[in-house]
């Protein structure tokens, strides 16, 4: 059960910092520097999003 | 267990503050403020939104399937990954949504039900860390 709570908080955490550490990443950006980068991503974002997420395998 | 303790305190301290500092928010903006993400995002332009979105679930997926690939998973990280693929695939449509609406140039709308997603991604394995 520790084990599993030690894993579970790692996780969050991680998810926490990725989180603030993208956002960080957009502010730095200036407008023009955003929409450029959009524009060299948003293709390969819907490319790979197109299908649904994998479903959790069990084994 | 007593480390177990000391990392779940950090996290929940993290996930109620969370707070970030900014000073770079707006134009003339000079002075560092620390507020949470998902308020400061409201004043991104939609470009700066659309790359955060993107960014943040792709990370977020990428976690998920780097953790669905492990072989004898427990009970517990398993009851996680089903959550966490419920939420990434009711967020993908949302996102590629905006994504989409920007690039085609129309208005986009629906940057609040993705801002509640992605906080959703961040704080939903809270509720298992008990």
């Amino acid at each position: 059960m520790a084990a599993a709570a030690i894993m579970v908080g790692g996780e969050v955490l991680i998810a926490i910092i990725q989180a603030y550490a993208l956002a960080a990443k957009q502010q730095n950006l200036g407008a023009e520097q955003a929409k450029a980068f959009f524009l060299a991503n948003a293709d390969r974002f819907l490319a790979v999003s197109a299908q649904p997420v994998e479903p959790v395998k069990e084994s | 267990m007593k480390r177990c303790l000391v990392l779940v305190a950090m996290v929940l301290m993290l996930a109620v503050s969370g707070c970030v500092t900014t000073g770079q928010t707006g134009p003339g903006a000079t002075t560092a403020q620390a507020v949470p993400w998902y308020q400061d995002v409201q004043n991104w332009t939609p470009y700066q939104k659309a790359n955060f979105f993107m960014d943040t679930w792709e990370a977020q997926l990428a976690d998920y399937k780097a953790q669905n690939a492990i072989p004898n998973k427990s009970p517990e990280l398993i009851k996680i990954l089903k959550v966490k693929q419920q939420v990434l695939e009711q967020s993908r449509l949302p996102v590629r949504a905006y994504v989409s609406a920007l690039q085609a140039g129309t208005p986009v709308q629906n940057e609040r039900e993705i801002i509640a997603w992605l906080r959703q991604l961040q704080t939903l394995m809270l509720q298992y860390v008990k």
